[in-house]
């Protein structure tokens, strides 16, 4: 159970929006500290992040405009209620590797916690979940675990700040018995399933850069070019502790409500991280960008002008490019045995960067406001434009064709249909219990209007497992082939035409 | 790594296909890549083709992937015609893919002209394009044949759907890697057809995405790069 109300900081950064989301799709008392941003108020900042279609908060979030380094100056009437809350979900932070003027990232990172808890002790709470992060390790060799109690030499300010709070907080819990959850993500990624992100930081970073650099070594067909490859000095078959941002968000919420009492330590990291081949098998089925290959470490002067201004724009980010820490994560596979994490291999990494070209590296959604929720509209699809067409295609040549498919579409706009074809002929649709299907497929809305479409070919769809077959899979997949060879035939025409809003996330390109 | 699109002659026209190869060094051995079913979704940008080329490729290896007659930009009747999928409803087979053999020999010779005689073979198949392997051994490799591949893969092989005789009667070396859900070939039903094929041989199975290796692409090639540098004979030496 989650001691309510909680606590929320952080809502409007990268993993604190999801946190935000989890929260509320449970149900859960929210409390949200946020600070005002320009114009945008408090209130307005936290609607933005969870309506997409307005801007009203919902009854269980209450919104307390502040700033953790200026908590002194809080009205009473606010301070009262941070002081009612039972569990404190701490977030916010300050992601800035490199030491700013005004005391940063220690000030937010270190001096804020302190702030913070100082204002809350004596209040209610019990039980304090501190989002931190699996790099207050240092640089350190060999395997860490989650009990250990020393680091390596820091990388940067960033990480010396993180460890800095969890270690002020192990000394209050201990001389006050508040309860501690430390969770230590490994590097965030976007949304596992969508490739969804609001931030290009961290691991984006070194993947923009070479993006920008991408063109340049594409395919070029007859190309026997010499000066055509980037070399990337890594050992294809290092690690990247990569972790996506929904599974960060559900499992620090579960590890909220999973109250042991004492202090807790957990990796969010994976079990099996992902291999740099991964990566750049990534980057060439998504770019076709095949002149990126792995070399052996070398001295500067024999790199190529390309390859200096790759590594000259990795910046703070070098002493995480070239070395990789291996994490323990056994308390959590533990405490939380059902959800592990979804491994990032190279398919999830092309729905990464194809989202991320699709928003432009953020350079769209920055910008951009807030649009309507995308709602393919399925069942005038399967209802009416596959029912009709059907009829009109080459399908019903298929006497060969006998058989009941079901269609389990998720998101705005799904359903579920049976589809009952008799020697070709699609004799019924019927909306319901998709059960006793002999095939079903299994997608969400957006993926299967794109396949409709005809943006997205069946097979693609399925190899970058955007759907899944169950029931009886050699049949799905005949019936994949027939159906991509329906939608050449008849594809949906162009979705705008028909009222499909685009979804708010764009739509990733090939 | 560069990748060539090149066109692979054949009698009566063209293959599609892609030839890639290590930048800045020479192959250290060819490989072709044949594919899974025309039908079932499969041509030259499957997963497992793609995923292979690009480890392949960094281990040194050149690497040639191609479509069968018909499918994609490849010359030859229309793979995914009305007639062929009626065809392949009823029967799970199409027209004439019994001579995909042909196709893959084509590619084959193709590879090694372009690569080197000299630079070691090595054939990999994937799902049908196993049983497409098999049907070349059959047919084609005979002692007057200029290719002596070093070493063969046989990923997800569609063992009970298509005839394996080639590959059982032939002495080359032979890795088989499945997953233990396959739809397509049970685990025990592999594991028997594989014990009567000729040594030298190993089959190594996992729990991965039943037949379609979707993120397990890696895995793949840690399996197959080790195995083709412990294989050592040298073609045509």
């Amino acid at each position: 159970m989650l001691a309510q109300p909680v606590l929320l900081t952080g809502a409007t950064g990268f993993v604190g929006r999801y946190l935000l989301r989890q929260l509320t799709a449970e149900g859960a008392r929210v409390v949200v500290l946020v600070r005002a941003d320009g114009e945008a108020t408090a209130e307005a900042r936290v609607g933005n992040l969870l309506s997409e279609t307005g801007r009203v908060v919902p009854r269980n979030v209450t919104v307390i405009p502040g700033d953790l380094s200026d908590l002194h100056l809080l009205p009473r009437r606010f301070a009262e209620l941070l002081g009612a809350c039972e569990t404190v979900i701490h977030a916010a932070a300050c992601v800035s590797f490199k030491a700013r003027p005004n005391g940063d990232p220690v000030k937010t990172n270190a001096e804020g916690t302190a702030s913070l808890f100082r204002l809350l002790n004596g209040g209610k709470l019990k039980h304090w979940v501190q989002v931190s992060t699996a790099y207050v390790a240092g640089r350190r060799a060999g395997r860490v675990y989650e009990e250990d109690r020393h680091h390596g030499p820091f990388r940067n300010p960033y990480e010396a700040s993180k460890w800095q709070a969890e270690q002020f907080l192990r000394q209050q819990a201990v001389a006050t018995g508040l309860e501690l959850t430390i969770c230590r993500p490994g590097i965030v990624v976007g949304e596992f399933a969508s490739g969804r992100t609001i931030s290009y930081e961290g691991f984006y970073r070194p993947l923009r850069l070479l993006r920008l650099l991408a063109e340049r070594f594409k395919e070029k067909p007859g190309s026997l070019g010499r000066d055509v490859s980037l070399r990337l000095e890594l050992d294809p078959r290092g690690i990247r502790n990569l972790v996506p941002v929904d599974w960060v968000a559900r499992q620090t919420v579960e590890l909220a409500k999973a109250a042991a009492g004492g202090v807790r330590t957990f990796h969010l990291t994976p079990a099996e991280p992902t291999r740099n081949a991964e990566v750049v098998s990534a980057i060439r089925t998504a770019w076709g960008s095949r002149g990126i290959v792995f070399s052996a470490p070398m001295a500067p002067e024999r790199r190529t002008r390309w390859e200096r201004l790759f590594y000259a724009n990795l910046s703070s980010l070098g002493p995480y490019w070239a070395e990789e820490t291996e994490f323990d994560s056994t308390n959590l596979s533990r405490t939380l045995p059902d959800d592990p994490a979804p491994r990032i291999d190279s398919a999830a990494i092309v729905r990464l960067v194809r989202f991320a070209d699709a928003d432009d590296w953020g350079a769209s959604s920055a910008s951009r406001p807030a649009r309507p929720t995308a709602v393919f509209p399925c069942r005038q699809y399967v209802e009416r434009f596959l029912f009709d067409r059907v009829k009109q295609s080459s399908l019903p040549r298929l006497t060969q064709l006998d058989v009941t498919v079901a269609l389990s579409l998720s998101g705005p706009g799904g359903g579920t249909w049976n589809c009952r074809f008799d020697r070709g002929e699609l004799s019924d649709i019927l909306p319901g219990d998709v059960s006793s299907a002999e095939v079903i497929y299994a997608s969400d809305s957006g993926t299967f209007g794109r396949i409709v479409c005809g943006e997205l070919p069946p097979a693609e769809a399925f190899f970058d497992r955007r759907f899944e077959i169950h029931g009886d899979v050699e049949m799905g997949l005949k019936l994949a082939t027939i159906f991509g060879h329906f939608v050449r035939e008849f594809p949906f025409p162009s979705p705008e035409a028909v009222g499909f809003v685009r979804m708010n996330e764009p739509q990733a390109t090939r | 790594m560069i990748a060539e699109t090149v066109r692979i002659p054949v009698p009566g026209g063209r293959l599609q296909g892609t030839l890639a190869y290590p930048a800045d060094q020479p192959p250290s051995r060819t490989i072709v890549l044949a594919g899974p079913h025309p039908l079932l979704g499969g041509d030259m940008q499957n997963n497992v083709l793609v995923g292979l080329e690009a480890q392949l490729v960094v281990a040194g290896s050149a690497t040639l992937r191609f479509n069968y007659a018909g499918v994609g930009e490849s010359d030859g009747p229309d793979a995914l015609s009305i007639e062929q999928l009626n065809a392949f409803l009823a029967t799970s087979h199409m027209a004439d893919e019994t001579r995909r053999h042909e196709d893959l020999a084509a590619a084959l010779h193709f590879a090694t002209s372009t690569v080197g005689q000299d630079v070691p073979l090595a054939i990999i198949g994937y799902s049908f394009g196993c049983a497409v392997i098999s049907a070349w051994l059959e047919h084609d490799l005979s002692a007057t044949s200029r290719l002596d591949p070093q070493a063969i893969v046989c990923i997800a092989p569609t063992i009970g759907r298509h005839d394996y005789g080639g590959m059982s009667a032939s002495s080359v070396p032979k890795l088989v890697l499945a997953s233990r859900d396959d739809f397509a070939t049970p685990s025990d039903v592999l594991r028997e057809a594989v014990s009567s094929w000729t040594e030298p041989k190993r089959l190594v199975l996992a729990e991965l995405d039943d037949h379609f290796f979707r993120g397990c692409e890696a895995w793949l090639s840690g399996q197959i790069v080790p195995f083709l540098e412990t294989t050592g004979r040298v073609t045509n030496p």
